[in-house]
């Protein structure tokens, strides 16, 4: 192997950086290319250099700078946006690059400002979609999908949510660690190549990136769980079907998509979800039903995620919802054509669209009464 | 003509250039007139003539050959002489420290 990769400090980690790609070139590997988070080393032999970062307001550095920089030593190794990296062979007397820190300083002052606004502009951007996203569905609604897409996909949002929270800390060190530089040059000292106190940030840093590796690795492990089978191969599960309310009948497909009937199983870290979608053709016509259910760790948490479902219920809207009560079943609700009811920790939303003349006493008595048996 | 003090840096980068330079030779020329005293670094340097330049204290040649000579202007010399002039009356003013000093 002649190349290497290995992750880098942050941006703005000036002297952290310095320090890792010293004691890579050390090790016998010399930075070859520095990319968003990984710098890419290629194989050479050990050797004592000193590396130094410079920052420009503009993409690429004038030439005739790069050129001064030539001459006095320190050769130009690889720039990512307005970082530049440089090289110098380490005890020969080459000049540093800013001997005056108060005029370094100023460079620090314009990043630092471009890096806070740049910072507010994303926090801004994010907080107006959450926004647009509330307005469209309605804050009610939008807060219903969020809590029902958490309990689906827990792992999933567990690492948005730690990777969003990694992504501000690292912002935001980085906005507090431009002003201490920035205030450390204005004073007229020079940047300070020590090496200091890492140890709580890496400690942090690599919580926060293991945490993230984690719930990608169980929800990556909860996909593979997903199954489906056709109607009749079905497990024993927690899904009512048609025949159970006396709706028999030759299978059938979806109309729309020509989809077959079929039940699945999915899980996330909260719950269990089963689905189940059938077609029939029955002697009075065409019956279809979907059922989800959630079956969770506990009851408070199904009671809590109840109003979830009634909130984003496809047909009738959480007013429209009457709520019943019914012997078996802790809470029950029904709409003209939908019902959501909890027993225990299980949670059902059903969607039943039966052919006229199907003989139902009340559709909505047959519904329950069948989920309660389960 | 610059009224706010000039920085060490600047002062010894004008001086350099009574004789036009380009910006290494500028480099050891200032260790040279300074005796050693003054090392100045490539990026400090780069830093000072562009905003010298932007000042019009100096100018940079059309480019004869890959390496840009710097001149000093008339508002550049005269930028230097107003800060000999105050070093001079400041070295003045403190003679009265000459006897301290030397004890």
């Amino acid at each position: 192997m002649n190349t290497r990769l290995r992750f880098h400090h942050g941006e703005y980690d000036i002297c952290a950086n310095e320090a890792l790609y010293a004691s890579m070139a050390a090790n016998g590997w010399q930075l070859a290319r520095r990319g968003a988070y990984l710098s890419r080393f290629k194989r050479a032999e050990p050797e004592q250099r000193l590396y130094r970062i410079e920052y420009s307001t503009e993409a690429a550095l004038p030439e005739d700078q790069l050129e001064l920089y030539a001459e006095c030593g320190w050769a130009h190794v690889c720039s990512r946006g307005i970082l530049h990296i440089f090289t110098a062979p380490s005890g020969r007397g080459i000049p540093e690059i800013h001997t005056d820190p108060k005029l370094q300083a100023p460079i620090l002052k314009r990043l630092r400002r471009r890096h806070i606004i740049s910072l507010l502009v994303s926090l801004i951007v994010i907080a107006l979609s959450v926004l647009f996203i509330a307005a469209l569905s309605g804050p009610g609604e939008a807060r219903a999908e969020l809590a029902l897409g958490f309990y689906g996909a827990t792992a999933l949002c567990c690492f948005y949510i730690t990777l969003f929270i990694l992504l501000i800390y690292s912002a935001i060190r980085e906005s507090v660690q431009l002003t201490l530089l920035y205030r450390r040059l204005n004073r007229g000292e020079p940047l300070d190549r020590s090496g200091g106190r890492r140890l709580p940030h890496r400690i942090l840093r690599g919580a926060m990136l293991s945490a993230c590796a984690v719930f990608l690795l169980l929800f990556v492990f909860q996909l593979s769980c997903h199954e489906k089978w056709a109607p009749d191969a079905a497990p024993e599960n927690p899904c009512i079907s048609l025949t159970e309310l006396g709706l028999a009948g030759k299978q059938s497909t979806n109309p729309v998509n020509n989809d077959d009937s079929c039940v699945t199983y999915d899980r996330s870290l909260l719950l269990e979800y089963w689905s189940s979608d059938e077609y029939v053709e029955t002697e009075d016509g065409f019956a279809s039903m979907y059922v989800h259910c959630y079956v969770l760790k506990g009851e408070d948490a199904a009671a809590r995620l109840l109003p979830a479902l009634l909130e984003t219920a496809i047909l009738a809207s959480a007013e429209g919802f009457e709520e019943k009560s019914f012997p078996g079943l802790d809470e029950a609700y029904s709409a003209e054509l939908e019902y959501v009811a909890r027993s225990g920790s299980t949670l059902w939303y059903v969607t039943l669209l039966a052919p006229e003349g199907a003989g139902f006493a009340d559709k909505a008595e047959s519904v329950f009464s069948a989920l309660a048996a389960k | 003509m610059s009224q706010q003090p000039m920085t060490e840096a600047m002062y010894y980068i004008l001086l350099a250039l009574l004789e036009p330079s380009h910006g290494y030779g500028l480099m050891q020329h200032i260790r040279e007139i300074s005796g050693g005293r003054m090392e100045i670094g490539p990026g400090t340097l780069y830093g000072v003539l562009t905003r010298m330049k932007a000042e019009g204290l100096i100018v940079q040649d059309a480019e004869q050959s890959r390496r840009k000579t710097y001149h000093i202007t008339d508002a550049g010399r005269d930028a230097l002489a107003e800060e000999y002039r105050r070093i001079k009356n400041m070295l003045r003013d403190g003679a009265v420290l000459e006897r301290e000093v030397e004890e």
